[in-house]
C-alpha cells in the first residue's frame, strides 16, 4: 500500500505537468483538443489524489505502521475517528491533504466556469496545476508521507498528539486548509485575466464567491482555533498573538480588503490595479503562513517543526510567484487604468479605501511582529521576542477604526456626499451611540478603549438597523406589500448587501466580546478539601479530588461547588488527563459555566490526592460568548450573501405574495407555543 | 465531464431561438455528431455502481472495514479511469469539438451569465438611487450605458450572433421581403380603431410577460429581457 501510496504521488506529479503542457499549449495554439485533454487531466490529478488519501486512510485505520507517518501519529488504542483524522496531524500528511483538497476545489472551479470563462480556463488549469506540482514536488523529493521503515516496524504507534484529540482540532485544520487553499482560485483566474487581457469585471464576478467561500472557511478555522484555545489549553484566554494564530490572519486580513474593493471596481471601475494586487498578496500570505509553520522560522507551540530544506524550497517558490505575478502586473498597467477617479474624500469609496488601508496597515503590523523574532536572531544573533502587549497596543486602535468606518461607510453615497446626505444619514445612528455612551458613563464604565467600543458598537448597530428600515419602506411602496414581507423580499433581492450587513452586525457582537477582556478578573488559590475562595460575586468550594481511567487515559477531576451570589448554581468539573504513552504531555480540562453576561472559567493545575487539596485558577470572563455568537451570525450573513440567483427565483415563481410573512408568523407562533 | 461538439447559431440541431431572421451564420461548421443512447460515462458509472453492489455482497461476512474498503476502492479506480478517458479522448477522437453554442467568439453561457449580471446591476442602482446612496446625475449617466449593454447582451443571445451578423441578417431580411399591397386608408382607419378598443388600459412600457413597468423609453424589460411594444 505505502508503493501504491509513492506511485501515485509520483504519478499525480507527472499528470499535473501534463496537464501545463496540453493546456497552455492548447491555447497558445488555439487547439480545442489539447485544452480539452488537459482540462481532463487536470480532472484526473482530482481523481488520484482521491485514491492517494484514501490509500493513506486505509493505512490509519488498518493500523499499518509499516508506514513511519501512521507510526508517528497513531496507536492501536485511538478511537477510529482520531485515526482517520490523523491524516491532517502531521507536516507530511498535512502537504498531501493541501494537494488533495486543491485539487478538489480547482477541479470544480474549473467545471463551473467552464463556459462562462472559457478564455481564461486553460490558464487557470495550467497555474493551479502549477502550485500542485510544487507541493507534489515537496513530498515526492523530501517529505514522503508514505516512507517506510526498512527493518522491522513498530508493533504499536506512538499516537496523536493528545492535544489534538479533540473535536476543535479535527474540524479546525480542514477549514483552515480549505480557507488558504480557496484563496488560490482567485488568484489563478486572476492570472489568467492579466495573461490573456481580459481584464473587464468578468473575472472578477467569477471569483468573488469562491473569495467569499474561502474566506468563511479561514474565519471558521480561525474562529475554531479561539475556542479551542479558550476550551483546551487553559490558560483563560482565545487568542494570543501566537505565529501560527498569525500565519491564518493575514490571508484573512487581505481578503478582507478585497471582498470590500471588489465593489468599487464593479460600481466605479476603479482600484482595479489595488485587486489584482490584493489577490496576489492573499495568495502569497497563503503560501507564506504555510511556510512559517512548517520551516521553523518561526517558534510555536502550534508550529511543525525545523526543517531547512524546506524553508530552501518555499523560499524559491515564494520568490517565483512574486516575480511572475507582478511582471504580469506591470506589463498590464495600461488596461488596468481606472475608469473614473475619486471625486470625494466623503464618499462610500473614499470609505472602502480608507477600510482597505487599515486592514492592510493591520496585516503589516501583524507580519512584522510575527517574523521580528526570526528577523533580530538574523541581524544581531538575539532573538527578541514579540508579545501580545506589541499586538494588542497597535491592533486595538486600528481595530476601532475599521469599526468606526464599518458603521460610517453604509450611510455615504457613491461619488460624492452632500451635507443633507450626511445629516439625513447620520442622526439616528450618531445620537444613539451618545445616548449609549451616557448611559455606560454613568453606570460607572472607566475603561476608556471599552467605552469607545460600546459607544462604536451602538453606532454600527443603529446604522445597519437604519439601511433595513429604510430599504424595507422602499420596496414596501415599490410593491405594495406589507413591512414584514418587504423586509424579506429586500434581503433576497439584495443578498449580497443586506447579508453583508449581517455580517457587520456578527462583527460588532465579536467586538462585543473583545471589549470584555478590559473587565476580566482572575485569581489562583490553594484549597483544601471543604474550603472556600471568592472572586466577584462567584464562592467555589473544593469537595474533593477523584480518578478515572477510560483504557487510553487516565483522569484526575476536580469537584468545585460554585455559587453566585450566595446562591448555589451547581457543580464544575476541572480535570487533568494523562494519556497513555503521553504521560509527560497532560492535558488541562476547563470547566466552563457559560452566562450571556460572563463565563466563570475554572483550571486545576495541580493537585494532591493525598489530603484531596487542589490549586485553582479562577477566571471570570465577561461578554466572552458573544465572541462565539458573533461569528455564528457572521456565517449566517456569508450564507446569505452566498445564496444563489436561481434559489430566490423559484422561490419567487411558486410562492404567492406575503406567503413568506404568514409563513415565519405561524412557525414563530408554534414555536413559541412549543416553547410555552 | 464528457465532451460536447461546438455548434454555433444557425446550424441544424443548434440552441438558436426561433423568431430571428434566416441568415446564414458567418462561422461555418461542420455537421453535428449524432447523440443519444448511453456514453461512455454512462456505462463507466453504471459498471462501478454494479461493482461496488458485487463487492459488497462478496465481502458481507468480512466485517465493516473490508466492506468499506473495498467499495472505496472500485469507487476511487472508477474515477480514475473516468479521468483518463476525460484525459485521452480529446486526442483520439474523430471528433473534437463540443457541443457548446458560440455566439460571436463567446459561449452562451458567458453572455446569459453577463446579461444576468448587467440587469441586476441596473437593478442594485435603482435601489441605491430609491435610498439615496446615488445622485440623479450619477444615475442618469450610469443606468444608460448599462441598458445599452444589456440591450446588445439581449440582441446576440436573440439573434445568434454579433452586431455584424444582426446587420447583415436584417438586410438579407428587408432584400428579400416582397412590397406589401396599397390599403385604403377607411380600411386602415377601421383597423387602427379597432386596435385603439380591444387595447387594456397600460401604463407605457409594461412588459406583456411579467408586467414590470418599465421606462417609457425602454426596449427592452429590465426583469426578464422581453422586447417591449415599443421597439421596432
Amino acid at each position: 500500500m505505502a508503493s501504491l501510496g509513492s506511485f501515485l504521488l509520483f504519478a499525480t506529479f507527472v499528470i499535473c505537468a501534463y496537464a501545463i503542457a496540453a493546456s497552455l499549449s492548447g491555447a497558445r495554439r488555439g487547439s480545442r483538443r489539447l485544452v480539452e485533454s488537459g482540462v481532463g487531466a487536470f480532472y484526473l490529478v482530482a481523481a488520484t489524489m482521491t485514491v492517494a488519501s484514501a490509500v493513506m486512510t486505509h493505512a490509519f485505520v488498518t493500523n499499518d505502521y509499516h508506514i513511519k507517518y501512521v507510526q508517528r501519529y497513531s496507536d492501536r488504542v485511538q478511537p477510529l475517528f482520531y485515526k482517520i483524522t490523523s491524516y491532517w496531524g502531521g507536516l507530511d500528511g498535512s502537504i498531501m491533504f493541501w494537494v488533495f483538497l486543491l485539487a478538489l476545489f480547482g477541479a470544480l472551479a474549473v467545471y463551473v466556469n467552464r463556459d462562462r470563462h472559457r478564455e481564461l480556463i486553460p490558464y487557470v488549469v495550467a497555474i493551479i496545476s502549477g502550485v500542485q506540482m510544487f507541493f507534489l514536488f515537496l513530498m515526492v523529493v523530501h517529505k514522503n508521507p508514505f516512507d517506510t521503515y526498512l527493518l522491522q516496524a513498530p508493533a504499536d504507534g506512538q499516537g496523536l498528539n493528545p492535544l489534538l484529540q479533540n473535536i476543535y482540532m479535527v474540524v479546525h485544520p480542514p477549514s483552515l486548509y480549505i480557507g488558504f487553499v480557496g484563496m488560490t482560485i482567485p488568484y489563478a483566474f486572476g492570472m489568467a485575466a492579466l495573461i490573456t487581457g481580459h481584464l473587464d469585471d468578468s473575472w472578477l464576478r467569477a471569483i468573488r464567491r469562491w473569495t467569499m467561500v474561502s474566506w468563511l472557511f479561514l474565519s471558521l478555522g480561525l474562529t475554531l482555533g479561539m475556542i479551542w484555545a479558550y476550551e483546551v489549553l487553559g490558560w483563560g484566554g482565545y487568542w494570543g498573538w501566537d505565529p501560527v494564530e498569525n500565519a491564518g490572519l493575514l490571508p484573512w486580513l487581505t481578503a478582507s480588503a478585497f471582498l470590500h474593493s471588489v465593489i468599487v471596481q464593479e460600481r466605479r471601475g476603479m482600484l482595479k490595479v489595488w485587486n489584482v494586487t490584493l489577490v496576489i498578496t492573499t495568495f502569497f500570505l497563503t503560501i507564506f503562513g504555510t511556510f512559517m509553520t512548517r520551516s521553523g522560522v518561526v517558534q510555536s507551540v502550534h508550529a511543525f517543526g525545523e526543517d531547512r530544506a524546506l524553508a530552501w524550497m518555499f523560499s524559491v517558490f515564494m520568490i517565483a510567484i512574486l516575480l511572475f505575478s507582478f511582471g504580469w502586473v506591470i506589463r498590464r498597467l495600461p488596461m488596468l487604468r481606472p475608469r473614473y477617479d475619486m471625486d470625494s474624500w466623503i464618499s462610500r469609496e473614499a470609505a472602502f479605501v480608507a477600510n482597505n488601508w487599515i486592514l492592510l496597515i493591520a496585516a503589516a503590523i501583524v507580519l512584522f511582529g510575527t517574523m521580528f523574532p526570526t528577523m533580530s536572531e538574523a541581524l544581531t544573533g538575539n532573538r527578541l521576542t514579540v508579545g501580545p502587549l506589541f499586538f494588542n497596543k497597535w491592533m486595538m486602535p486600528l481595530g476601532l477604526v475599521l469599526l468606526c468606518l464599518t458603521g460610517i461607510a453604509p450611510l455615504l453615497a457613491w461619488r460624492r456626499s452632500t451635507l443633507s446626505n450626511l445629516s439625513e444619514s447620520f442622526v439616528w445612528p450618531v445620537t444613539f451611540a451618545l445616548v449609549v455612551s451616557t448611559i455606560l458613563v454613568a453606570l460607572g464604565v472607566r475603561v476608556w478603549s471599552a467605552g469607545i467600543c460600546f459607544g462604536l458598537c451602538a453606532f454600527v448597530t443603529a446604522t445597519i438597523v437604519q439601511e433595513f428600515v429604510r430599504g424595507a419602506r422602499v420596496r414596501k411602496d415599490a410593491t405594495g406589500t406589507d413591512l414584514l414581507t418587504a423586509t424579506i423580499g429586500l434581503v433576497m433581492r439584495e443578498r449580497r448587501r443586506y447579508g453583508g450587513y449581517i455580517v457587520h452586525l456578527g462583527i460588532v457582537l465579536m467586538f462585543l466580546g473583545f471589549a470584555g477582556e478590559a473587565f476580566k478578573a482572575d485569581t489562583q488559590i490553594l484549597l483544601k478539601q471543604g474550603e472556600q475562595a471568592t472572586l466577584r460575586h462567584y464562592t467555589v468550594r473544593n469537595m474533593g479530588v477523584k480518578v478515572t481511567d477510560d483504557g487510553q487515559k487516565q483522569m484526575v477531576t476536580g469537584h468545585v461547588a460554585v455559587s453566585e451570589d450566595g446562591v448555589s448554581v451547581g457543580m464544575l468539573y476541572p480535570a487533568r488527563s494523562f494519556f497513555r504513552k503521553h504521560e509527560e504531555q497532560p492535558t488541562t480540562d476547563v470547566a466552563i459555566r457559560r452566562a450571556l453576561d460572563e463565563d466563570l472559567y475554572l483550571i486545576m493545575p495541580a493537585y494532591e490526592l493525598k489530603d484531596q487539596s487542589m490549586s485553582l485558577q479562577v477566571v471570570v470572563n465577561p461578554l466572552v460568548s458573544w465572541v462565539w455568537m458573533g461569528f455564528g451570525i457572521l456565517v449566517l450573513g456569508t450564507g446569505i450573501a452566498l445564496l444563489p440567483e436561481r434559489a430566490f427565483e423559484f422561490a419567487l415563481g411558486r410562492v404567492p405574495a406575503g406567503a413568506a410573512t404568514l409563513s415565519i408568523v405561524l412557525l414563530a407562533a408554534s414555536l413559541v407555543a412549543r416553547a410555552g | 465531464m464528457a465532451r460536447r461538439t461546438t455548434k454555433t447559431a444557425g446550424q441544424p440541431g443548434s440552441k438558436r431561438r426561433p423568431g430571428g431572421a434566416s441568415a446564414p451564420s458567418p462561422t461555418p461548421t461542420p455537421a453535428p455528431p449524432q447523440t443519444g443512447g448511453m456514453r461512455p460515462w454512462h456505462l463507466l458509472t453504471l459498471g462501478v455502481l454494479m461493482s461496488c453492489g458485487a463487492g459488497a455482497v462478496v465481502t458481507r461476512g468480512g466485517g465493516t472495514v473490508q466492506t468499506v474498503a473495498v467499495i472505496v476502492t472500485i469507487l476511487t479506480a472508477g474515477l480514475v479511469a473516468a479521468g483518463l478517458v476525460r484525459t485521452l479522448e480529446p486526442l483520439v477522437a474523430a471528433d473534437a469539438g463540443e457541443e457548446t453554442e458560440m455566439l460571436a467568439g463567446r459561449t452562451r453561457a458567458a453572455l446569459e451569465r453577463e446579461k444576468m449580471l448587467v440587469l441586476r446591476s441596473i437593478k442594485e442602482v435603482e435601489f441605491d438611487r430609491a435610498m439615496r446612496k446615488i445622485s440623479d446625475a450619477d444615475y442618469n449617466e450610469i443606468v444608460p450605458r448599462l441598458r445599452t449593454r444589456a440591450v446588445g447582451l439581449i440582441r446576440q443571445l436573440e439573434g445568434g450572433g454579433g452586431y455584424r451578423a444582426l446587420i447583415e441578417r436584417d438586410l438579407a431580411a428587408l432584400v428579400a421581403a416582397p412590397m406589401p399591397a396599397p390599403t385604403s386608408s377607411a380600411t386602415l382607419e377601421t383597423i387602427e380603431a379597432g386596435d385603439r378598443a380591444d387595447a387594456a388600459p397600460e401604463p407605457p412600457g409594461t412588459c406583456p410577460d411579467c408586467s414590470t413597468v418599465n421606462d417609457k423609453d425602454a426596449r427592452f424589460c429590465k426583469s426578464c429581457g422581453t422586447r417591449l411594444a415599443g421597439d421596432v
